[in-house]
C-alpha cells in the first residue's frame, strides 16, 4: 500500500481566484526520503496540508482529483484518523504546543485518542526519547530553544505513531546550526524507526544528500521529479528561482566549462569530482 | 504589566506548588471572604501574614513584592480616598491593607498552581475537556501575544509612529496600527494552532484520557478541611452578629 499517491490534485482556496495547486500528481513509496522545494507561495503547504486531510477539511475550497493515504482518500476520512497515520509537523513550533510542559504536549494526542494511562506514558518516554529530549520534560515551551521546541513538536507527532512524517519546512524559525541537527535528527528518525519521510524544505545544502527523490514545485505544479541528482542539477530551478546546493551549482559551471565533472549533491561528493578531473591528486585533509 | 507579574506561574517543588489546586482554591477563597467580612486592622494584618507565610514557602515572595509595585497607585487612591471620606488614618491603613490582602490570595494561588493542574482541576470537577483547555491555552499564549504586541510597537515606533505626543483621544488613536497587526497576527495563529490540534486528532473521542490525573493527598484534604471551616466560622460570625475580639470585636 502506497503511503501517499496524489492523483491530479487540483485545489483553489475558496475566495481565490486562481488555483494553490494545479493537477498534482506524485507517489510516494515506503521507506522513501522526499524532499519536496519551490520558490515561495509555490504550494508547498497547500500540499501538505493536503496530505493529511487538513485541506480539503478544515480549508474550504474546490478539490478536484484525490490524495490516498495508505490506501484511504483524505476526503473520506476525518483528519483524527489520518493522524494515527501521517503525520504533520509545521514552521512554527510555538503554535504546537499548548500545554506548558513538554510531557503534557506529548500525551496531548494519545489523550485524544483516549488511550489508557499507561499506554500513553509508554508513548510519551518513548517518544521524547526517540527526539533526545528525555531530559526536558517538565520544561515548559517558552523555557526552550527554537530547536529544542521543534523536537518537542516533533514528539508531539511521533507518540500518534504515524508510518509517514511529512515536515513542512521545520526549520524555518531556526539557525543553521538547530537546522543542522535537526535534519541530522529527522535523519535517523527515518533510519532507526523505517519510516517514511517527506520534507518540504529552501536550505538545500543541508538536505540533499538525504533524499532519496526531490520534487520541485512552481505556480502549483510539479515541474520536476526524479534522483537527487538529476533534479538539482537542472537549468529549471535557476530560472524558477530556486537556489540548487552550492556544491551542485561550482561542479555545473565546471562542467560547462569543459571539464567532465557527474552532478554531486554534498559538499564531499563535489571534492571527490574535482579531485578526480585533477587527476588523482588528494587533499591534505584525507592524508591526515 | 507588572502588576499581572505577581500572578504568572512560576515551577516550584514547594509543599504549596505540590498541593492539590482545589484544595488551594478554597483556602485562597476562605482567606478572600474573610478579608472582605471582617474589616478590622489586626485581624486583616493577620490573614495577611498568613499569606505572607504561604508565599514565603513557595519562595515567591519576590514575585508578590513585584506586583505589590505595581499596585501602588491604586492602594494610594483607596488610602487618599479613605482619608478623604473618614477622617482617619486607622481606617486608611485598615482598607488599603484589606485591598492587599484580598489581592495576595489570588496572587499566592496563582503563583503556585500551574495553569496545566489548573485546567485538569477543573476538568475533574466535571468543567468538559474543550473549556478547560481553552482556558490552560488562553494562559500559554498570553506571553506569546504580550510579545507580539511588544515587537509590533517597536517596529511602528522605529517608523515614526509617536504614541507620547497629542491628546488622549489622540494617543488612543495611535494604538490602532499596533493593535490592528497584532490582532490580524493572533488570528492567523489560531489558525495554525487548530491545524496542529487536528493533526493531534483532537475532538476524535468524545472523552479524552488524561496522562496525569491530580489527586487529592491527606495533607489537601487537611487544607481543604481548615478552608472549609474557616468559610463556615466567617458565615457564621456574619449572621449571628456575635463579636469575637480579634476579628470583629
Amino acid at each position: 500500500m502506497l503511503p501517499l499517491n496524489v492523483k491530479n490534485l487540483t485545489f483553489t482556496y475558496e475566495g481565490n481566484d486562481f488555483p494553490s495547486l494545479v493537477d498534482v500528481s506524485m507517489k510516494v513509496e515506503e521507506g522513501e526520503f522526499v524532499l519536496v522545494t519551490g520558490p515561495s507561495g509555490c504550494g508547498k503547504s497547500t500540499l501538505c496540508k493536503s496530505f493529511v486531510g487538513l485541506v480539503p477539511h478544515s480549508y474550504p475550497g474546490k478539490m478536484e482529483g484525490d490524495v490516498e493515504v495508505f490506501g484511504f482518500s483524505v476526503k473520506e476520512k476525518p483528519v483524527s484518523e489520518i493522524a494515527t497515520r501521517a503525520g504533520l509537523v509545521f514552521q512554527d513550533p510555538e503554535n504546537q504546543l499548548f500545554t506548558l510542559s513538554v510531557e503534557n504536549d506529548v500525551a496531548f494526542g494519545p489523550e485524544n485518542l483516549a488511550l489508557p494511562r499507561d499506554a500513553i506514558r509508554e508513548r510519551v518516554d518513548w517518544s521524547i526519547g526517540a527526539v533526545r529530549i528525555a531530559d526536558l520534560r517538565h520544561r515548559a515551551p517558552f523555557e526552550l530553544s527554537g530547536g529544542q521546541q521543534q523536537r518537542a513538536a516533533i514528539a508531539s507527532i511521533l507518540a500518534m505513531k504515524p508510518t509517514l512524517m511529512i515536515f513542512d519546512e521545520p526549520t524555518a524559525f531556526l539557525d543553521p546550526a538547530s537546522a543542522k541537527s535537526l535534519f541530522e535528527l529527522i535523519y535517523s528518525l527515518k533510519k532507526e524507526l523505517g519510516i517514511t519521510v517527506v520534507l518540504v524544505e529552501h536550505r538545500l545544502d543541508m538536505v540533499a544528500a538525504l533524499a532519496s527523490r526531490v520534487v520541485v514545485l512552481d505556480g502549483g505544479r510539479v515541474v520536476l521529479d526524479g534522483d537527487p541528482r538529476e533534479v538539482l542539477s537542472n537549468k529549471v530551478l535557476e530560472r524558477i528561482g530556486v537556489g540548487a546546493p552550492a556544491a551542485t551549482r561550482l561542479c555545473m559551471r565546471l562542467r560547462e566549462r569543459g571539464f567532465g565533472l557527474e552532478a554531486p549533491i554534498s559538499v564531499e561528493e563535489a571534492a571527490k569530482e574535482i579531485l578526480k578531473v585533477l587527476g588523482g591528486t588528494s587533499l591534505g585533509r584525507d592524508r591526515g | 504589566m507588572m502588576a499581572l507579574e505577581g500572578f504568572r506561574f512560576r515551577r516550584g517543588e514547594s509543599f504549596i506548588h505540590r498541593s492539590d489546586p482545589r484544595a488551594k482554591f478554597l483556602l485562597s477563597f476562605a482567606f478572600m471572604a474573610m478579608a472582605i467580612a471582617f474589616v478590622k486592622l489586626k485581624f486583616l494584618l493577620l490573614i495577611l501574614a498568613l499569606q505572607l507565610a504561604i508565599l514565603a514557602n513557595g519562595r515567591c515572595l519576590k514575585d508578590w513584592i513585584r506586583s505589590l509595585k505595581g499596585l501602588v497607585p491604586l492602594i494610594a487612591l483607596i488610602f487618599a480616598a479613605q482619608v478623604l471620606v473618614s477622617w482617619s488614618w486607622v481606617s486608611a491603613l485598615t482598607y488599603s491593607v484589606r485591598f492587599v490582602a484580598v489581592t495576595s490570595t489570588m496572587s499566592w494561588f496563582l503563583l503556585t498552581t500551574s495553569p496545566d493542574d489548573l485546567g485538569l482541576s477543573l476538568e475533574q470537577v466535571g468543567l468538559p475537556s474543550d473549556i478547560s483547555f481553552a482556558f490552560t491555552m488562553a494562559i500559554r499564549f498570553v506571553p506569546v501575544i504580550s510579545y507580539e504586541f511588544q515587537s509590533v510597537y517597536d517596529a511602528q515606533r522605529s517608523r515614526g509612529l509617536e504614541l507620547e505626543k497629542g491628546s488622549f483621544v489622540q494617543r488612543i488613536r495611535k494604538y490602532v496600527p499596533i493593535i490592528v497587526p497584532v490582532f490580524i497576527e493572533t488570528i492567523r495563529r489560531t489558525y495554525e494552532i487548530a491545524d496542529a490540534m487536528e493533526v493531534r486528532a483532537f475532538g476524535a473521542k468524545p472523552k479524552r484520557t488524561r496522562l496525569n490525573v491530580l489527586v487529592m493527598r491527606p495533607s489537601d484534604w487537611a487544607i481543604s478541611l481548615v478552608a472549609v471551616l474557616l468559610l463556615l466560622g466567617t458565615v457564621f460570625l456574619q449572621l449571628s452578629n456575635a463579636k469575637v475580639p480579634w476579628i470583629n470585636a
